[in-house]
């Protein structure tokens, strides 16, 4: 009898830790199924560590992503570039462009039950000033804010700029009573490292010990409850285009944020599977130094626009997921002015380059070659040029070693081919930085363009209220831009998402790109 | 009357028909890879520089032997003239850390007990780095090109080398004859070309022939990492970085010059092996 109550002792705890073993291999495969319970799930793949939940560091696309599900704004952009509500439901710009006012709604609550008031949008743009890390760079004029009453904030300015506005899109309003019962020595980041303190569609339940996946649940208070959103949301990190396809295509995730050109061809004619491609807020540009060197004629600049085989480019390195440019800034910003897209033309190139006075012309580019797009279209341009007869030497640079070289127009290079994009479509952001003589003195400007009429319309839109008025002036700008030919805008790029078939709605998101988590939808069957 | 020429090719021809089969075929694609390296751009049907866009990634054909690649330029255009980047570069990095090995071997065997101490604990120190990691470094620093990258392995592998012919050239060193020329009061400059060298010569030829081998799969490595052949240049590793993206859409652009770096590298190492087991170095296996 001993050996037989031993045995099944023994055997007992055998399927125990079989049971465990096999509990624990389920969990770790598939969190999805385990989480189930009736509830529905949908698990999106992201490329990268999912460092913080800390909205600070929002500037960081994987950290505004999970932000977007967690928290809200004062306003955003909807997909036409306009600014539209969010926990604001009114803001008034004052005439002399020094001040915001906004009015609160009163119906939002954050995740712990408490309402919203002026002191958490006080205390979360305060808070970010005084930490000047991460999102606080977009709050340049930002002087203070005041809470006038419990659902009225003021934001004041240190010099008039209307680029106030897109800047609030990207900061996400925190529970400040709740933030500040855990602020610890350093002002709450290592608890919102890991924590969060929003009023966002979902909150946070957890994460793995190693960040590799975040999951949230849907918020029963939600301000803006709508039908469809998932009952759970996992982030789950997933590097690579080949692994989301494969996962994609297994089911183990839902939506693919980063999939290759080539790759989602294979998704776009099967059954249960969408791609969606949002309007582009950035692509792929290579600026010349038009201050120093032979690309400060002209003539030179037009005929190497011309070189370039964009449709090429478009058809083959970008495959579908990108598309051809017709100014300087991407079509999700507004305000931009109606011109051809970029075409090559051989014979103008030759004709521009014999105008031009250059023989034998050798030039070099700089370019990150970390990135398989960036390479492929600096080969094409390289060759392309060979053709019109200039030798284009790639030197591959790295990105803080290019910012290094934005320091004066002396060490700018001739050429440098860079991804640029912006963080929020407000035309004067890119403008500002990329074409003013003011960027030249900052040590920021990618062409160390000078143009008094340019720098004036730019400043004069800036510091315009009325939106019209405005939107003419950067219009003009470009204009100017684009006939002084200071960069060859390659392509824009269209970053696709993937959805398999229990997603019934996605958008690229121009603001909190490639997707808000808020907007996610369930399939309708 | 044949000539002189003649008579030694026959004779040279005459030499490989008695080898193995095994021997042939080893021997045989090492001359094919040079003849093919020496004379590559030549023999390329097309401009392996030229991007033909509209013709990107075309699989395998009667036009395009080996595929195109993302550019669309011919994928076999590019092997060739990639060979004389490839396998030039090789024979240019082993040659030098081939004199500096020399040099400093050399240098140890006569210039006296602390100059060898310091020399060979040098040597030491040299074989504990890990040689990639120091070449990684060495390139990374100079600035990524193929000049770099000969610099940087010339620079890194002569360890190696030294150690090889200071453990021959001391052999050498202790037999009776060369005390007695010493005694003799021959000079060391002749002793070193008349006796020294040419005895440490089979190994260092055997051993600098398996390096050719080791180096193309290093270089490609270099420039697979980013530090070495820069775009457009065809060097296989570069050819490999490009390709790399597209291995499961466009399989040919990876496996061709894969395969070509294997077969060169195997060749090159056998073709050593070869010449180790005809000298004698080695007992010949069962192989």
């Amino acid at each position: 009898m001993m050996r037989t109550g031993r045995t099944n002792f023994m055997q007992s705890r055998k399927a125990l830790a079989a049971f465990v073993l096999l509990g624990e291999l389920a969990l770790a495969a598939c969190p999805t199924a385990v989480l189930a319970q009736g509830k529905s799930i949908l698990v999106v793949g992201q490329t990268g560590p999912l460092d913080t939940l800390d909205p600070l560091h929002a500037d960081v696309s994987r950290t505004d992503n999970l932000n977007s599900g967690l928290y809200n704004t004062l306003i955003t952009y909807d997909q036409d570039g306009r600014v539209v509500p969010q926990l604001a439901s009114e803001w008034t710009l004052s005439p002399d462009v020094t001040s915001i006012d906004f009015t609160l709604r009163t119906d939002v609550k954050f995740h712990d039950g408490s309402p919203l008031t002026a002191d958490d949008v006080v205390y979360t743009l305060e808070r970010t000033k005084r930490l000047g890390q991460g999102v606080s760079s977009m709050l340049g004029n930002y002087k203070s804010a005041t809470a006038i009453d419990a659902h009225h904030v003021r934001v004041d300015m240190t010099a008039p700029s209307t680029l106030m506005l897109g800047a609030l899109t990207k900061i996400y309003i925190l529970n400040s009573k709740l933030v500040q019962q855990n602020v610890g020595s350093d002002d709450g980041q290592a608890w919102l490292h890991s924590n969060e303190a929003g009023s966002g569609a979902y909150r946070f339940e957890v994460a793995q010990p190693d960040t590799t996946n975040v999951r949230m649940a849907l918020f029963d208070d939600y301000w803006a409850p709508e039908a469809g959103r998932a009952d759970i949301i996992i982030v789950k990190r997933m590097d690579g285009s080949a692994t989301q396809s494969s996962a994609l295509r297994a089911g183990s995730i839902d939506v693919a944020t980063e999939i290759s050109p080539r790759d989602v061809l294979s998704f776009q004619d099967q059954a249960g599977f969408t791609v969606a491609r949002g309007k582009s807020s950035g692509g792929t540009y290579v600026y010349f130094n038009v201050d120093h060197g032979p690309t400060a004629n002209v003539d030179l600049r037009r005929a190497l626009q011309y070189a370039y085989d964009y449709q090429g480019d478009i058809d083959h390195i970008q495959v579908g997921s990108g598309s051809l440019t017709d100014g300087p800034l991407p079509p999700s910003t507004a305000c931009r002015p109606t011109g051809e897209t970029a075409k090559q033309d051989i014979a103008k190139a030759k004709e521009l380059l014999a105008a031009s006075g250059f023989q034998n012309l050798q030039l070099t580019m700089t370019y990150d070659p970390s990135f398989a797009t960036m390479n492929a279209q600096a080969v094409l341009l390289q060759s392309n040029l060979r053709d019109i007869g200039i030798d284009l030497t790639l030197k591959p640079t790295t990105f803080p070693e290019y910012l290094a070289m934005l320091k004066s127009p002396e060490t700018l290079p001739e050429m440098a081919l860079v991804i640029d994009y912006t963080q929020y479509p407000d035309p004067g952001t890119m403008l500002s930085v990329n074409y003013t003589t003011a960027a030249i003195k900052q040590g920021a400007s990618k062409t160390a363009y000078s143009n008094s009429e340019v720098d004036s319309l730019i400043a004069g839109a800036i510091t315009n209220p009325d939106p019209e008025v405005r939107c003419d002036m950067y219009t003009k700008a470009q204009e100017h831009i684009r006939d002084d030919a200071l960069s060859i805008n390659l392509s824009y790029s269209s970053p696709p998402i993937v959805s398999g078939p229990k997603v019934g709605g996605i958008a690229y998101d121009i603001v909190h790109g490639p997707i808000d988590l808020s907007d996610l939808r369930l399939a309708s069957n | 009357m044949p000539s002189a020429a003649f008579v030694h090719l026959a004779g040279v021809f005459r030499s490989f028909m008695r080898m193995g089969i095994f021997d042939r075929i080893v021997l045989g694609t090492v001359v094919v890879v040079i003849v093919l390296a020496l004379f590559g751009p030549l023999l390329a049907p097309y401009d392996s520089l030229r991007s033909d866009i509209v013709n990107a990634f075309q699989p395998p054909s009667a036009a395009h032997w080996f595929g195109t690649d993302q550019q669309g330029r011919d994928v076999l255009s590019r092997l060739l003239v990639g060979g004389q980047i490839s396998l030039l570069s090789s024979v240019a990095i082993v040659a030098l850390f081939a004199l500096i090995g020399v040099i400093v071997a050399t240098t140890a065997t006569l210039g006296g007990r602390w100059v060898d101490q310091v020399l060979m604990r040098a040597v030491d120190v040299g074989l504990a780095l890990p040689g990639m990691v120091l070449a990684l470094g060495l390139a990374a620093a100079l600035g990524p090109s193929v000049q770099s990258a000969i610099i940087a392995l010339g620079l890194s592998g002569w360890p190696a080398t030294a150690r090889l012919l200071r453990t021959a050239m001391a052999e050498t060193m202790a037999q009776p004859y060369i005390e007695g020329a010493k005694v003799l009061g021959v000079p060391k400059a002749r002793l070193l070309l008349r006796h020294i060298w040419p005895n440490a010569k089979d190994v260092l030829v055997v051993q600098w022939t398996m390096d050719v081998g080791v180096t193309i799969v290093v270089l490609a490595s270099l420039s697979f990492l980013g530090v070495g052949a820069q775009p457009p240049t065809p060097e296989w590793g570069a050819m490999l970085t490009e390709a790399s993206g597209q291995i499961g859409t466009a399989w040919w652009t990876f496996a061709a010059p894969a395969a070509t770096i294997t077969v060169t590298a195997f060749a090159f190492g056998l073709l050593g092996e070869m010449l180790q087991m005809r000298d004698g170095q080695v007992e010949e296996g069962p192989l």
